[in-house]
């Protein structure tokens, strides 16, 4: 390939901002000179620009419209309405200049107002959400001390697969209640429209599904599975990729696995 | 196309008419929304990024070139990087988005919008795919090679290849 194609093949790639490391650094160092690959950008950067439309319209509320004009019309209203106005309007008009300066700062306190219980409003919202996700935490973390409490509870360890060679997964599962538990870290966040799915191998060989989940932003997760059959006496646990809404067995690459021993 | 419209109301808009900015603002909030809205999920996030779109068309709008691509381009690039320098400190700080909001599909569909989905929908899945994490959620090369779980090459392959065929298909 010779150095021109190689920055032609990088410019779609610089359209979407996707370049990075030694690629990032070579294209910005040979765009300047090169109105051949400033073309091909200029192109690739049109048809990267239409990809936001296939959003979808969404009408904003019209308050934003609203916050829109009063921030422009804030900062230029006055200095137009003054460029060429007869000398007999002065006086009336500075008169309406500090109504309308005064009416401006009221609105503008009005505005920071607004703005701060909006900022408390979300601030509740926020609270209310950590209050919700603590909780199930809590029980989360209490099945977990009650099912490790248990004597004949048993650990199997899962290591990362080639996918998530960072993820560790550690399960802990009953065979006289069928009650497991996984607790993992290292996961990275699935795909749009996938997640981890959990599944449980037994004397049949065929793996039985245990359970979609997210990781929490931290890549880690705690999740009890269902109670599945073949955790009555499991060989193997697994994690793949699967779409959101879980398989009926593995499609997608597996993750994690561990043995039992 | 509403373009020599749009091109009319910059004009003004750099004059500093108020009200071309209120008619500009008609024509492409529901765009710059919608788009703020697939990339952040988060209602008042969307809302304060079409907020800060439209002041910076009104101080900006003499810098827009035609030549550079129509306005609602224009727009949408002002809007996705609005969006994801959010997204991007949200990640930093590892933050779940705010008010849940609905799948951007619900949104209304223009119909410059439905030329773009079927182009995208075109693409072979994993096309779409890397051009989408790119395009929505901000990902260069190497994060979508690490999130996906394929060799960087592969990777640049399936975003050139699909970048090559949305460009014939809009363009």
């Amino acid at each position: 390939m010779s150095p021109t194609d190689r920055f032609r093949e990088l410019a779609p790639l610089a359209a979407l901002d996707a370049l990075d490391g030694e690629d990032l650094l070579d294209f910005q160092e040979h765009l300047p000179g090169c109105v051949e690959c400033q073309a091909e950008l200029a192109a690739y950067g049109e048809a990267a620009g239409r990809l936001g439309a296939s959003a979808g319209s969404v009408p904003p509320p019209p308050a934003v419209r609203e916050r829109v004009l009063a921030t422009i019309g804030a900062t230029t209203g006055i200095r137009r309405a003054t460029s060429s106005t007869p000398r007999w309007w002065l006086a009336a008009l500075a008169a309406a200049a500090g109504l309308a300066l005064g009416l401006l700062s009221a609105h503008t306190r009005l505005e920071r107002m607004r703005e701060q219980t909006r900022a408390l409003e979300r601030e509740v919202d926020e609270a209310r959400r950590e209050v919700a996700q603590l909780r199930d935490a809590l029980v989360e973390a209490r099945a977990l001390r009650d099912l490790v409490a248990r004597p004949e509870s048993r650990l199997t360890s899962l290591a990362g697969l080639k996918p998530a060679p960072r993820a560790r997964g550690r399960m802990i599962w009953n065979a006289a209640t069928r009650e497991a538990m996984l607790l993992a870290s290292g996961l990275d966040a699935a795909p749009p429209g996938q997640a981890y799915e959990i599944w449980v191998i037994g004397p049949s060989s065929r793996p039985l599904p245990a359970g979609v989940f997210q990781p929490r932003a931290d890549g880690s997760a705690l999740v009890s599975l269902p109670r599945v059959e073949d955790t009555a006496s499991p060989r193997t646990f697994a994690v793949t990729l699967e779409p959101a809404t879980g398989s009926a067995s593995p499609t997608g690459p597996m993750v994690m696995a561990g043995g039992v021993s | 196309m509403p373009d020599s419209r749009a091109h009319g109301l910059l004009r003004r808009i750099t004059r500093g008419e108020h009200a071309a900015l209120g008619e500009f603002y008609d024509l492409h909030a529901g765009l710059a929304h919608g788009l703020a809205v697939r990339i952040l999920r988060d209602a008042s996030e969307a809302e304060d990024v079409v907020q800060e779109v439209f002041v910076q068309v009104w101080r900006q709008a003499g810098r827009y070139d035609p030549g550079r691509g129509s306005p609602e381009a224009w727009v949408c690039t002002i809007a996705r990087s609005r969006a994801l320098d959010r997204l991007r400190r949200r990640r930093s700080r590892r933050e779940e988005p705010g008010e849940a909001l609905p799948a951007p599909a619900s949104g209304v569909v223009p119909d410059t919008a439905l030329a773009v989905r079927a182009a995208l929908g075109s693409l072979p899945d994993e096309q779409r795919m890397a051009v989408e994490l790119a395009y929505f959620e901000g990902l260069t090369q190497s994060e979508i090679a690490r999130r996906l779980g394929q060799p960087l090459g592969t990777v640049k392959t399936r975003i050139r290849t699909g970048m090559m065929r949305l460009r014939e298909a809009l363009t």
